[in-house]
């Protein structure tokens, strides 16, 4: 009996168990993701938390200053000013670019003949690199030679200063990143929308609903789990807008463009304050965080994951 | 069938983007003037003797080894330097100069390179980071370099050394510079029956001159009489040719009367409607005048190249309107070595190279800026045209508050402060005393509070 019980037990620890074989073959699978997860996320996210905490600006050596940055952030008006312009930006883009995305999505979801055309169309923008979208949108902004303003004048409008007057400059970078990334969130709700059962839009046919019902009582409350999904992403990548901005306005006239992750990389990459801007980012992070969080709370109680 | 038909649109958007991308290229190396110009250039790098001797060759024999230079600039910069260094290992077999361009983000690599303990041997300093660098003992001090190779710092104009110095010690070499002139659109002053500016011409002419040329039809601007950039060389002009004081004791001090007087010229213009509103990158205002849409538009020597290529009318270059007094501020990259470098010798070596006559006429082929030895500024192989007004203006180079303002090691944040404020002007929703008010008062609180 007693050599029994060693024979199991050797051969216990000779070979693996198929449940651990398997379990080392997935971490295997997910390891490449894992390592550069890791390497690309959750390390410079701890060491912003950490860098926040000290007086460096690459360069030099770095100082231990505790909490200063956090105080100096929270009196520079250029920061606050770049924080108001943030939630406005999520404020104009998110609802715009959702309620864009919908309808475009409906209308492709249309059966239409050539709708795989316009489908490719749209999705186009999101496919071509934001820095060659934002430069065409440079010169068609343009207030002495560019096409809007030349539009404009056939009217006998005056030229505008799309980018150049405060007043319409963060909107005017609103309108190009509403039509570059409409596209992606389209994709989303289509998709959506397809895998809705025919069988309920032939039930509803009998009942004689009409197509707003048919779009309030069917289709939005079928595709509010892919709507969540949408919105969740769309505020989150919306408080980090920075490329439009870095290459359109250079976040002017004044300080109407400043965004928080624009002024973040001013400080990060041309200030040489290194120390500040990480504190900028952990707040954001905290920010996003809190919003996402808050999303989550209200909208996760309106989805329905099944029918 | 619905499907085939969008997976063949696919095929035929993407095939149309791989062929709009590769469309240049072919463009590139198809388009006769490329390519002549790529031919000529090498050709010019094979025809330049390669026994043509510097003052520092003597000294380069028996060096050995490997040095790093980085440098940014467009692709005709890139060839010239790699010309230049072709030449450079020729005369000196036993070195190798790796050639390190960054057309982009130059800084944020160079950053990156030192924090890492990586710094390229040789690299370019803009004059506003020399201070940041040397604080942070990153660039060597070249005072031997200078002492080994004088014909370096010979013949130099007065003060452009002090450009690549921090706290009195030399860390970097003005390499060329660029003066700000007036570029004039001569077929424009001819149509209007205007004689073109003479170098007295003066701050109140130009507004005139600006007032003249500018043609507004059914209430739109068809043609400005001058075009103004929102950039530091713009302002440092205007502030300078009125003698101001904006930056004193250590703090900003853009509410002088002068400055205000000199900001007020770009401010007028604009909100005249001589001239439009600036944007943000430069880029509208240089087309506007390769167009000819612009009768007068103040820049640098780096619009030289492009001018030439492109504008298909009579051009030419005079002086900056004076002010009360003449300045002109100073806009270079500087060559440093970097302090960790275990090639110091031949990066001082190749240093000398570059700074001298041979160096020099591979690297200001293209007219994109101006030697900084009065021998050679007037030289028109190295020069080129427009000559004249660069020479005039040689003679006025540098701004006393442009050097102390550089020295805090903080200009880029303090030059970002200007041009914020500045746009709220252009853009006609503060004045420029208001604006200057709010440049002191946050640059001296954030910045200048020490």
């Amino acid at each position: 009996m007693k050599s029994a019980t060693t024979d199991i037990s050797q051969k216990k620890t000779k070979g693996m168990s198929l449940k651990r074989k398997e379990a080392l073959t997935g971490y295997l699978f997910i390891a490449p993701a894992l390592i550069s997860l890791c390497v690309f996320v959750i390390y410079p996210v701890v060491a912003s938390f950490i860098i926040s905490g000290f007086d460096w600006g690459i360069l030099s050596a770095p100082k231990f200053i505790g909490l200063e940055n956090y105080k100096t952030l929270f009196k520079d008006p250029v920061f606050l000013e770049s924080l108001k312009n943030t939630t406005k930006w999520v404020i104009i883009y998110v609802p715009a670019s959702i309620t864009v995305s919908l309808i475009v999505a409906l209308a492709m979801d249309m059966p239409l003949r050539g709708i795989g055309f316009f489908r490719v169309m749209f999705y186009l923008p999101v496919i071509t690199p934001m820095v060659v979208c934002a430069l065409l949108f440079v010169w068609i902004y343009n207030t002495e030679f560019g096409v809007l303003n030349y539009v404009l004048s056939l009217f006998k409008i005056p030229p505008v200063g799309w980018l150049s007057d405060k007043r319409f400059s963060l909107i005017s970078i609103a309108l190009m990143s509403i039509w570059k990334h409409s596209g992606y969130n389209m994709l989303i709700l289509l998709s959506a929308l397809q895998g809705i059962p025919e069988t309920l839009y032939e039930a509803a046919a009998i009942d004689g609903i009409t197509p707003w019902r048919k779009f309030i009582n069917i289709k939005l409350p079928l595709i509010m789990p892919s709507m969540y999904f949408v919105i969740l992403t769309s505020v989150i990548d919306a408080f980090q807008v920075f490329t439009e901005v870095f290459i359109m306005t250079k976040g002017g006239p004044g300080y109407s463009t400043h965004t928080v992750s624009y002024y973040l990389f001013a400080n990060a990459f041309e200030y040489g304050k290194m120390g500040y801007a990480c504190a900028m980012a952990v707040v954001m992070f905290i920010i996003i965080l809190t919003v996402t969080l808050i999303q989550d709370r209200i909208l996760n109680k309106n989805v329905q994951y099944d029918i | 069938m619905k499907r085939a038909i969008s997976i063949f649109l696919v095929l035929i958007i993407m095939l149309s983007l791989i062929s709009g991308c590769g469309g240049s290229k072919s463009e590139d190396t198809q388009e006769p003037s490329e390519s002549t110009k790529e031919e000529t250039s090498t050709e010019e790098a094979s025809e330049k003797p390669a026994d043509l001797k510097w003052d520092g060759y003597e000294l380069s024999k028996g060096l050995e080894g490997k040095i790093t230079f980085m440098h940014w600039g467009d692709d005709y910069e890139r060839q010239m330097y790699a010309d230049l260094i072709e030449a450079y290992e020729e005369l000196v077999p036993g070195v190798e100069v790796e050639q390190m361009y960054t057309p982009g983000d130059y800084y944020t690599k160079l950053q990156t390179l030192a924090a890492s303990g990586t710094l390229p041997d040789v690299f370019w300093l803009n004059e506003a980071r020399v201070k940041e660098f040397s604080d942070a003992g990153l660039v060597a001090d070249l005072t031997d370099v200078l002492e080994k190779y004088p014909a370096i710092a010979e013949g130099m104009f007065d003060g452009a050394l002090e450009y690549g110095q921090a706290d009195g010690i030399q860390y970097a070499i003005p390499k060329d510079f660029t003066s700000y002139v007036m570029y004039i659109n001569v077929d424009l002053f001819e149509e209007a029956g205007i004689p073109i500016p003479t170098s007295d011409w003066t701050m109140d002419d130009y507004i005139e001159l600006a007032e003249k040329l500018t043609i507004v039809e059914n209430g739109r601007t068809v043609q400005y009489g001058t075009a103004v950039n929102n950039y530091r060389a713009d302002w440092i002009n205007f502030m300078g040719n009125y003698d101001a004081e904006w930056f004193k004791d250590g703090k900003s001090n853009i509410s002088d009367p002068n400055a205000i007087k000199g900001l007020s010229v770009p401010a007028t213009l604009v909100e005249k409607g001589y001239a439009p509103a600036p944007g943000t990158t430069g880029e509208s205002e240089d087309r506007l005048f390769i167009i000819g849409q612009v009768a007068m538009y103040p820049s640098g020597r780096w619009v030289v190249p492009s001018f030439l290529a492109e504008c298909d009318f009579e051009w030419t270059a005079v002086e900056f309107p004076k002010g009360t007094t003449r300045v002109c501020p100073f806009i270079t990259a500087n060559v440093a070595i970097s302090a960790h470098t275990e090639n110091k010798e031949i990066a001082a070596n190749f240093l000398s190279f570059l700074m001298s006559e041979t160096g020099l006429s591979y690297t200001l082929a293209s007219g994109l800026s101006v030697p900084l030895y009065e021998n050679l500024i007037t030289n028109k192989n190295i020069l080129g045209e427009p000559a004249e007004a660069f020479i005039a203006t040689s003679k006025y180079i540098g701004d006393k508050e442009q050097i102390e303002a550089l020295a805090t090691g903080k200009w880029a944040e303090y030059d970002a402060i200007i041009s914020a404020e500045l746009s709220l002007v252009f853009e006609g929703s503060q004045t420029i005393e208001e604006a200057a008010r709010n440049i002191d008062k946050k640059a001296n609180e954030t910045l200048f509070n020490d």
